[in-house]
């Protein structure tokens, strides 16, 4: 078997090929493992994705439990053990995390949380199929920005939960060949020899930036990458987490940690409804009272899809000019807790800052991968944006804009 | 009931279907009704006893819809529209609870209203009601409610004690 894992920062996922049926077909079959794991206390569900979190409770939790559960006791919870691997700024061999814990606390290095959400992989592979993840080809996806150290990192957390033939790729390599692999017919019609193609990554809590060149001969396609972007600490969790402040004000009420993290997961699902349908109006918001008072203490509010947008599109993908930098860059409100989180949300801003960087590069093409990119209106929104700004040198309707949503399937053959 | 009515009832009844409506007989002293024991609700398998299982449901259905508070609550001050707000989100996650833990089925797969035999059916599992003969049995009628049963009582394990629900304690 040929396995891709990707290892998120905020959620993982694992797919694998046949070999057998690999030979015999160009592009086989791509099947994604189902994951068991503790979705609820005292209930394991086989979810597609398993969100990259630990939860130091009663016994070790990985998966949608542990990041329920870790939103309510942030000292016991661990998440973008992925962004504390590639952060040169603490010592990543350390047990520093969870950060939240303080001194005393801290019990884990990154690469003891990567290496046990891999894992949790491992054995859930070794479950459903029966063999050991050490036997098979395993394909991990890492950014291209991550240093060398980071890189060795990962492979020691790999080593360390058993897997042991293994190759790193990097992101935008694996959304590239997943695109042709998925659009096979398209992606020949549209790769042209000396094309530059942008692959704009924005997923739960990182965006990524980067430049490949297309080099063409008849069938034969080769890229090679030519500029990366710094590795932000910015997603579409951030989005979330924004709306769910915005609601909580138009409550008028503080809330406690529970019903913050339930009106955070509203919120993320009520932005995704709203910017998938736009005969959608609203979305009904419901926080239930939080102590043995339930009814006398709901409170009730709607989101409505001007809302959503207003945030999103100008927010977080602002229009903006070739020449913008992202505001207060060097004095981040969050450089006191650790991990290097950006201030300026606008992830256009940071793309054009990106394209100036690499000698004012102009794509001819985007390929969005990340689960931001979901719902259309966002890649629309993006591809205005450049069109607008100059940042493109085509014309609209000529663009093969694609989409590889998380879970990034990995082509491998 | 006034006596043209019963009258007419009465004269139709018995044109019709040959006896007299049961309230009519009842309330004139022609017939006995003796009232139905509710048949036993077949126990929970117990764990280690009878309130262990009560306290272990109760506690499901309060740590993942919220059911105890809102059933000890005093509504009757608040509107319908606070109430119904509520009650969406504790009614569907009751549901899923109890779905994942009992495998609820009815006891009668038919349509309401429909005309249902009892054949092959346990005398405790059917409730007969109305005309009901005096042997107590009765081949059919029209099927009223159908009925729930538990397939399968599967509830995860939780810690002994009388604690349903923990106090929550938020530190700051």
């Amino acid at each position: 078997m040929n396995v891709g894992i990707d290892l998120g920062t905020t959620n993982s996922a694992l797919a694998f090929i046949d070999t057998k049926e690999a030979a015999e077909a160009d592009f086989p079959t791509i099947r994604v493992l189902d994951v068991p794991q503790t979705v609820a206390q005292g209930r394991v569900e086989s979810r597609r994705t398993l969100p990259s979190f630990l939860y130091l409770g009663d016994q070790e939790y990985v998966g949608v439990y542990a990041r329920e559960q870790g939103a309510l006791v942030p000292t016991k919870s661990i998440h973008s053990a992925k962004s504390w691997l590639s952060n040169p700024e603490v010592d990543r061999t350390a047990k520093i995390l969870p950060w939240d814990a303080q001194e005393g606390g801290r019990v884990l290095s990154p690469v003891d949380v990567s290496a046990k959400i891999l894992k949790h992989l491992a054995d859930a592979w070794e479950k459903d199929q029966g063999s050991k993840l050490g036997e098979q080809n395993v394909v991990l996806t890492v950014p291209a920005s991550f240093d060398e150290e980071a890189r060795e990192l990962t492979v020691a957390a790999a080593r360390e939960a058993g897997i042991e033939q293994l190759t790193l790729l990097e992101e935008p390599a694996a959304a590239f060949y997943s695109w042709i692999a998925n659009d096979l017919a398209r992606s020949q019609k549209s790769l042209f020899d000396g094309q530059l193609v942008l692959v704009c990554d924005v997923g739960g809590g990182t965006s990524d930036f980067t430049l490949i060149r297309v080099s063409r001969e008849n069938d034969r396609i080769d890229f090679t990458r030519t500029a990366v972007g710094k590795h932000l600490l910015l997603g579409g969790d951030n989005l979330d987490l924004t709306l769910a402040w915005l609601v909580e004000a138009k409550l008028g009420k503080t809330l406690s940690i529970r019903q913050k993290s339930g009106l955070r997961r509203q919120c993320a699902s009520a932005k995704e409804r709203l910017l998938a349908d736009a005969n959608l109006k609203s979305v009904e918001i419901t926080v239930l009272g939080g102590g043995s008072s339930l009814v006398g203490g709901t409170l009730k509010t709607e989101i409505t899809r001007e809302e959503v947008l207003e945030l999103a599109l100008e927010g977080f993908l602002p229009g903006c000019e070739l020449t913008d930098k992202p505001k207060d860059e060097d004095k981040s409100l969050y450089r006191e807790l650790g991990l290097p989180l950006v201030s300026d949300p606008a992830v256009t801003r940071h793309l054009a800052a990106f394209l100036a960087s690499a000698g004012d590069a102009r794509p001819d093409a985007i390929l969005f991968n990340g689960g931001f990119f979901i719902p259309e209106i966002l890649r629309q929104r993006v591809a205005d944006v450049m069109l607008l700004t100059g940042l493109f040198t085509q014309s609209h309707s000529s663009w093969p804009i694609s989409i590889t949503t998380t879970p990034m399937s990995v082509a491998i053959s | 009931m006034n006596r043209i009515s019963q009258a007419f009832r009465s004269f139709f009844s018995i044109l019709f279907s040959g006896v007299l409506p049961a309230d009519i007989a009842q309330a004139f002293g022609y017939s006995k009704v003796i009232p139905m024991k509710a048949a036993p609700a077949p126990a929970p398998k117990p764990q280690s006893g009878p309130a262990d299982g009560a306290v272990q449901i109760l506690s499901v259905l309060q740590r993942d819809a919220r059911l105890v508070d809102f059933l000890m609550e005093d509504i009757s001050a608040y509107s319908d529209e606070q109430v119904g707000a509520a009650v969406r989100d504790v009614q569907q996650q009751s549901r899923q609870a109890l779905e994942r833990y009992l495998k609820l089925q009815p006891v009668i797969d038919g349509v309401e209203g429909d005309f249902t035999k009892t054949e092959g059916l346990a005398s405790s599992s059917v409730k007969l009601v109305g005309n009901v003969p005096p042997s107590g049995k009765a081949p059919g009628g029209l099927l009223r409610h159908k009925g729930w049963k538990a397939e399968k009582v599967d509830l995860p394990a939780l810690p002994p004690g009388n604690t349903l629900a923990p106090a929550e304690i938020e530190v700051e």
